[in-house]
């Protein structure tokens, strides 16, 4: 695409020479007075036929800014990429460099902006940048090395991010993945820690708010993982009620409850996370969780009750979601079949799933922004008819189907991993199906009752101090209420 | 709505309206009938170890032949969630009584008047009462697209304390005030005892909190004594006793610190 435009400027280099030096000057002077669409127009008309080259280079700065300030940030990544590329020897490489961290901040951009960084990186000449944007470089860079699984790489980069930059608590977030996912518990627990402390809660932003209460969660699942059972409740515990995360912890937590005995705690997170609040999410391993605390204290027809209703919510589901990966689509069409407003090919309950994650609602972000910007640049009276308006288009097309076939790569195979999961989950709820028929029947060998009645209402759980308050559930869901659910549940296994 | 019990446990539901049922199709839960499950939850707003001031207005709800208005002041103090000490006063001077409607008719209709001890006055009360809140609850105020959770308890409240009375005379004769109604004025009782008296107090109310400082406390209170009139002068020298029930409606702004 760019060689092909790069073929028609220098085509016409030479024909209309420095005539366009008044253009420069006139989209300069256009530019200054915040008219950005007729710069722009004056711009590309330079860029394509001016035949000195710090000229053009000035020109497609310019053009850059000019569509970056009009909101049309695809087409200002691809000029302000053309200049980057170029180095140091144009002498708007930093320019370029700035815009680029810009727009990679307006759409989001966790993969086009940071990859361009990492390969065509120049420590010496990014550090005459701002602080603040040499510390959003390195945080990008450590972020793409995670997901790239290079941490030692991601640990060199997101320790560059000092703590006076806004990125500081994200880069110790991510630094504790980095320990995490190293298996180096204490140096993980220790980064997330300092996220968490270098977070001030009355006067953080949303983003500071999500990697606050990531890191919370991130905690427990650490100290979990280290057996600290009592400690990762009480992380999880911290992640903020309504949060994103918040569902996530309500649902770790129920198994450090279950590693504690305390199933009337676990089974009050599992009735949290499967109330109608939740009523969108996926929750097969509730169910297993649930079979599972039951079937741990003997009460069969509840762990029969969980097998059914995980079998009625969850039985073909794993079925219709093969079917449609078993088909070898081009991975553009996940992202359409994920974003269809109808679709009747993956269970609702999975695309809601996917689209929930920060990863695919960061390129629906970007994708939902070309949208509109092509749908911009169509409108803009004065392109109308112009070789700008067409190449901008192009370029925009192009730009859509790589980021359509980006996402829809990442999102088979999330719904491959979901559809993995599904298998595991079935194949464990199979197991409590056929080992509580099993111990019914050494039940019945030894003369036990297996049907039980009704049964008596067990005292209420523990109240910590006066400042608590207590209510019998009675089948109604409060939202405030949410988190708060006890059991009391003896076991029946003597 | 919800309120419970403190002591017991004990929940009824009045209303359901902002809760989703069970039952409710998005339900995904198991829930057997015969599950114990509770909720437990730290309260939204918090008394205990708190001051709470009242500033506050009352009237009251019986005026047989005497009713009042006026305003008032209460501070309490919270050791626990459901116990406080508190003392009340109304604004000395601050309040406003009246006869009603009944006695101007028995003066000036039928040519009767009651026993004057009936006709006395309360001018001033206050007391120190312990309060025990026994239920609380919470219910959902929706209002123009606004909504909101509402934390309420429900109180009792039982002390002593002091009322001030003034008896009636002829209006604009000595020591007496001018005319206020019924033909009659006020003035202080010659007997300090007359005047002052000890007072129980009895009530029960609801506090309902918008915020963790503020909220709205609505109460009923019956400040009783037993008052006395003695005869004075050559033609009056009966002395009357009563029973004095004032019962008051009292609505505050409490604000919690």
């Amino acid at each position: 695409m760019r060689r092909h435009f790069f073929v028609v400027t220098i085509a016409l280099l030479g024909v209309v020479g420095s005539a366009h030096a008044q253009s420069l000057q006139e989209g300069l002077r256009l530019y200054r007075d915040g008219n950005y669409e007729q710069a722009a127009y004056s711009f590309y008309d330079v860029l394509r036929a001016d035949g000195d080259p710090q000229v053009r280079d000035e020109s497609e700065i310019y053009l850059a800014e000019s569509l970056r300030k009009m909101g049309l940030y695809v087409p200002a990544l691809f000029y302000y990429t053309d200049v980057f590329k170029s180095g140091k020897r144009n002498r708007f490489y930093l320019n370029a460099a700035q815009g680029l961290l810009d727009i990679q901040a307006e759409l989001h951009d966790h993969l086009i902006v940071p990859s361009l960084f990492s390969e065509y990186l120049d420590s010496q000449a990014f550090g005459k940048l701002e602080p603040a944007k040499v510390a959003q470089i390195n945080f990008l860079l450590g972020e793409l090395s995670v997901q790239k699984n290079k941490l030692s790489d991601a640990e060199t980069f997101l320790k560059a991010v000092d703590g006076s930059s806004i990125l500081y608590p994200k880069a110790q977030y991510f630094l504790g993945l980095v320990y995490s996912k190293r298996g180096q518990d204490d140096a993980a627990l220790a980064r997330f820690r300092e996220a968490v402390k270098s977070i001030d809660p009355a006067h953080a932003t949303a983003e500071q708010q999500e990697v606050l209460n990531l890191a919370h969660l991130a905690l427990g699942r650490v100290l979990y993982g280290a057996g600290q059972f009592e400690a990762s409740t009480q992380a999880f515990g911290k992640v903020a009620r309504l949060s994103e995360p918040w569902f996530n912890a309500l649902f770790d937590s129920a198994w450090a409850y279950f590693q504690m005995e305390n199933y009337g705690a676990a089974l009050g997170q599992i009735q949290s996370i499967s109330s109608p609040y939740f009523s969108k999410r996926h929750i097969p391993e509730a169910y297993v969780l649930q079979g599972t605390t039951y079937f741990v204290n003997c009460q069969w027809d509840r762990v029969r009750a969980s097998v059914l209703r995980y079998q009625e919510l969850y039985g073909t589901m794993e079925q219709q979601l093969q079917a449609f990966l078993a088909k070898n689509q081009d991975p553009s069409v996940f992202y359409t079949v994920l974003t269809a407003e109808t679709q009747r090919e993956i269970p609702l309950e999975l695309v809601r799933e996917v689209r929930r994650t920060r990863h695919f609602a960061d390129f629906h972000h970007m994708l939902s922004h070309l949208a509109w910007e092509e749908s911009k640049v169509r409108d803009i009276a004065v392109w109308q008819g112009s070789d700008l308006k067409n190449d901008l288009a192009l370029i925009m097309t192009a730009q859509g189907d790589q980021l359509k076939t980006a996402v829809g790569s990442w999102s088979k195979t999330r719904l491959a991993q979901l559809a993995a999961q599904l298998q595991n989950f079935s194949n464990q709820v199979n197991i409590l199906d056929f080992e509580v028929a099993d111990a019914e029947r050494k039940w019945l060998e030894q003369g036990r009752e297996i049907a039980m009645g009704q049964r008596a209402r067990l005292p209420r759980p523990e109240i910590p101090t006066d400042q608590w308050q207590h209510w019998n559930f009675q089948k109604e869901f409060w939202k405030d209420e949410i988190g708060y659910y006890r059991h009391a549940l003896r076991t029946e296994c003597k | 709505m919800r309120f419970t019990h403190w002591g017991l446990g004990l929940l009824l539901t009045l209303s359901a309206l902002p809760a989703v049922a069970a039952d409710d199709k998005s339900e995904r839960s198991v829930y057997s009938g015969d599950e114990s499950a509770y909720v437990v939850q730290k309260r939204a707003y918090s008394k205990k170890g708190k001051f709470e001031l009242t500033p506050m207005f009352f009237g009251s709800m019986n005026p047989k032949f005497v009713g009042f208005v006026g305003g008032g002041l209460s501070a309490a103090y919270h050791f626990r969630e459901n116990l406080a000490i508190e003392l009340v006063s109304s604004i000395p001077k601050g309040m406003y009584s009246y006869y009603s409607s009944t006695v101007e008719d028995l003066f000036s209709e039928e040519g009767l008047h009651p026993d004057e001890v009936s006709l006395k006055q309360m001018t001033y009360f206050g007391g120190l009462n312990l309060q025990l809140s026994a239920l609380y609850g919470k219910f959902r105020f929706s209002f123009l697209g606004y909504n909101t959770l509402i934390d309420y308890d429900a109180y009792v409240t039982a002390g002593a304390g002091m009322a001030q009375t003034k008896e009636t005379c002829v209006a604009n004769s000595r020591g007496c005030s001018g005319l206020v109604g019924a033909g009659r004025g006020l003035r202080s009782p010659a007997d300090f005892s007359d005047e002052w008296k000890v007072a129980g107090s009895l009530g029960g109310g609801m506090r309902f909190y918008f915020s963790k400082m503020f909220g709205l406390k609505l109460e009923v209170r019956d400040f009783v004594y037993a008052d006395r009139k003695v005869g004075v002068g050559s033609t009056d020298t009966n002395t009357t006793t009563e029973i004095r029930n004032n019962i008051m409606f009292i609505f505050g702004f409490s604000v919690l610190i």
